[in-house]
């Protein structure tokens, strides 16, 4: 470049001319295109981070969103840092395509959200960064032993190497609401039987015929493998061997068969409601919150919609047992991982950092939020319990102390969940065999699961 | 001298014009060509390429030739897939295709004809997701307008539509008709006018009644119209998705599951972008076959004039 055009080029550099007088100037200068887009990228032309940009990137509702972008700007303006970080929202529908096309193509961001059955495809792509080292170094606000052992799913291999950091979690528990038992004249509540340790399938399936006698859902079943798979846990059954990380055995368990076969019968009888066979735009909230459903089994992602719903009455219990005491339930889990084409990885840690320390995790759920922290930590796990909401709220973190994530086996297969709730839904809507399905469930999930662990390898 | 330059003259002039025509004319089309490039050819064989490799969305390609194509042969979900689509073809193309033709034959004639063709069209216009989700609510089992009006009118017990294994294509398969049958009658409508008024008139001269009229005369020509429609319909049939998509998603079980679906599962839920794109390429030569012999197949049926 001559004189003239370093000129152009450094007043654009300190700012001194905007970009289209830049590139008018340039061009006539004779500086040849190739420097004018290599200048324009340095400065922020392309659509990736930049030296003084770090972007993140999740799902959000609407409510959500603002909660994010305060802790974003909270985050810039304590973190006195060369370094400024933006928040990227994307719609939950379709979220794991629209992150695998921007990885494809070089424009993810610099740290995501990884729903609980997606990380491992990522892992096994080499996308995302492992976080042993920066998770255990001086960097990090909260080590691998803060977060609930339960949590780590499938971000977590088997040999221990992380991929992701619970964010915080949703620990499936029951719902019920209370005018609709008032109404089937159930006069002891769940909670009692609970505390008496009497909480059994039994005495749920008393109280689901109670609520079908006045023409009301007794328990609507989602279409969710790990909520059915509630079933049998609590019955004491294996789905899974090897911790999870093995074959899927349940077809082999008799506990776990039991389970399955309560879940059908009470289908057949109508106790039961498979959630696809519910009117369109009906979900098991909809039928909650109009007084029309007993029992749903949900996180506490319903309790903002809930806590705003006038004259609802509902508290939560944890899932009904064999021995009538509390038992291991599924936790709903979403991670943060690092993209690893970042060329901040440190920079972004301190951030993921931040986001999932306790401080960070009660700045982003205080205030009715929807989840519960994924540390055991007082200063967080306060605001699940602020305001009695709902009034057994204690259960949620009584809940996540002893439940699991999505079973590794499962949830680093691609397709296996969709494929194991297709296999089921003869069985909720048709009356099949529950024995059969689950004896091909496990021919049809054996060698994929053999194959996928393969490929983390 | 003077001869040779005047007959030059006009012969390089006339040249330049037909070269600056022809550079306007490609101007013209090139937004349009650059969306089919873009849109429809580089996909094409970006398709043909990814079914002889395995990749799973990320990262390095593995090239395994026919592997994709002699897994995707054996796996029992596209046969499951291919019977559905199979079936459901074989209930909406000819019934859809007689109904579209009785409604623009009664059309055609009515009083007010250009009200009822509105009113047949109007679902062609809707958005396919509308329609289904409208559709949700009718065939619900338990609480849908249909098993209302026949248990209080009829005192009949109706189905659950949509969670029978026996009801689900069926029920689909109708759904896609009543969607398909304006745009369907519109080609006919256009294919009835463009029959000659001569040809009809000279039949009744001959004294030829209404059913003969139609019989002989009308149904001939407007064969090409049926085998055009015919060959759509056809394309459209096997490339269904939407419609099973919101209704379904499959199910119950793989009850609905057609060869679309079975695309989108591999490829989007599971990250197996070679096999999707086998699935994809088989569907193509699938479709391909079909259309080739149906255009062998008209040589016998089509008149193109009396």
């Amino acid at each position: 470049m001559n004189v003239a055009q370093q000129n152009t080029a450094r007043a654009f550099l300190n700012g001194k001319l905007n970009r289209r007088t830049f590139v008018t100037r340039a061009i006539a200068l004779g500086i040849s295109l190739g420097s004018i887009e290599a200048l324009l990228a340095a400065c922020g032309g392309n659509s990736g981070s930049t030296a003084d940009s770090i972007r993140w990137s999740n799902w959000a509702n609407t409510g959500e969103i603002q909660r994010f972008k305060d802790f974003t700007a909270d985050y810039n303006q304590k973190n006195n840092k060369n370094v400024r970080y933006n928040f990227v929202p994307s719609a939950n529908e379709n979220y794991f395509t629209k992150l695998l096309t921007e990885l494809n193509g070089g424009t993810a961001a610099d740290a995501f959200y990884v729903g609980d059955g997606d990380i491992a495809r990522l892992i096994s792509n080499k996308t995302i960064l492992q976080l042993n080292d920066l998770l255990e170094s001086d960097k990090s606000k909260s080590r691998p032993d803060s977060f609930l052992d339960g949590l780590w799913g499938a971000a977590r291999l088997q040999d221990g190497r992380i991929f992701g950091v619970p964010v915080d979690c949703n620990p499936v528990v029951l719902w019920f609401n209370k005018k609709v038992l008032d109404e089937a004249g159930i006069t002891t509540s769940p909670i009692s039987l609970l505390e008496e340790g009497k909480w059994t399938r039994e005495a749920f399936q008393d109280m689901l015929e109670k609520i079908q006698a006045i023409d009301k859902y007794g328990f609507i079943l989602e279409n969710s493998s790990s909520q059915m798979y509630a079933w049998c846990i609590t019955n004491g059954g294996i789905v899974y061997d090897q911790d999870g990380y093995g074959k899927f055995v349940a077809h082999e368990d008799s506990k776990s068969v039991e389970g399955f076969q309560w879940l059908a019968d009470g289908t057949k009888a109508g106790i039961i409601t498979y959630t696809n066979s519910l009117p369109q735009g009906q979900g098991s909230d909809l039928a909650f919150i109009s007084n029309q459903v007993g029992f749903i089994a949900a996180g506490r992602w319903h309790l903002p919609t809930f806590r705003g719903t006038e004259g609802l009455e509902y508290d939560i219990v944890p899932y009904p047992s064999a021995t009538g005491e509390m038992a291991p339930a599924p936790i709903a889990v979403a991670y943060m991982a690092i993209n690893k084409k970042s060329e901040f990885p440190n920079e972004t840690f301190d951030f993921v950092t931040n986001f999932v320390s306790a401080e960070g995790q009660r700045f982003r759920l205080q205030g009715g939020g929807n989840a519960v922290p994924s540390v055991q930590e007082e200063i967080a796990e306060e605001v699940v319990l602020e305001g009695n909401l709902p009034e057994h709220a204690q259960y949620f973190l009584d809940a996540r102390d002893i439940g699991f994530a999505l079973f590794p086996a499962e949830a680093t297969t691609p397709a296996l969940t969709t494929d194991i709730q297709t296999a089921l839904e003869p069985v909720w809507l048709q009356g099949k065999n529950v024995t059969d399905v689950l004896a091909e469930i496990a021919t049809m999930s054996g060698p994929r699961i053999e194959k996928a662990q393969e490929e983390l390898q | 001298m003077e001869y040779q330059v005047a007959s030059v003259a006009p012969h390089s002039n006339l040249r330049r014009r037909r070269i600056s025509q022809a550079l306007w004319g490609y101007l013209f089309i090139l937004p349009q060509l650059i969306g089919l490039l873009v849109f429809a050819l580089i996909p094409l064989v970006a398709v043909f390429i990814y079914s002889g490799t395995i990749w799973d969305g990320l990262g390095e390609m593995e090239f395994v030739g026919l592997q994709n194509f002699v897994e995707q042969l054996n796996n029992p979900d596209l046969r499951i897939a291919m019977v559905n689509t199979l079936y459901y073809t074989v209930l909406t193309v000819p019934v859809g295709l007689t109904l579209a033709l009785l409604v623009a034959l009664g059309v055609s004639k009515v009083h007010g004809k250009d009200f009822y063709r509105a009113l047949y069209f109007l679902p062609v216009v809707t958005s396919s997701v509308a329609i289904a989700v409208l559709w949700l609510w009718l065939l619900n089992g338990d609480f849908g307008l249909i098993n209302s009006i026949l248990s209080n009118v009829f005192y009949v017990e109706g189905p659950n539509w949509l969670t029978d294994s026996r009801f689900v294509i069926p029920s689909i398969a109708m759904v896609s008709i009543w969607s398909g049958l304006g745009y369907n009658m519109i080609i006919f409508l256009a294919g009835l006018q463009s029959i000659p008024a001569v040809y009809s008139e000279a039949a009744r001269v001959d004294g030829a009644s209404r059913f003969h009229l139609f019989w002989r005369v009308t149904l001939p020509l407007l064969t090409p119209t049926i085998f055009f429609v015919s060959v759509i319909s056809i394309i459209h049939s096997f490339q269904v998705f939407d419609l099973v998509f919101v209704l379904t998603n499959g199910g119950p079980g793989r009850d609905s599951y057609t060869i679309v679906q079975h695309i989108y599962r591999l490829g989007f839920d599971g990250s197996q972008f070679g096999g999707a794109s086998a699935s994809a390429v088989l569907l193509f030569f699938i479709l391909l076959s079909l259309t080739l012999v149906q255009f062998w197949l008209q040589r016998r049926w089509v008149h193109y004039d009396m």
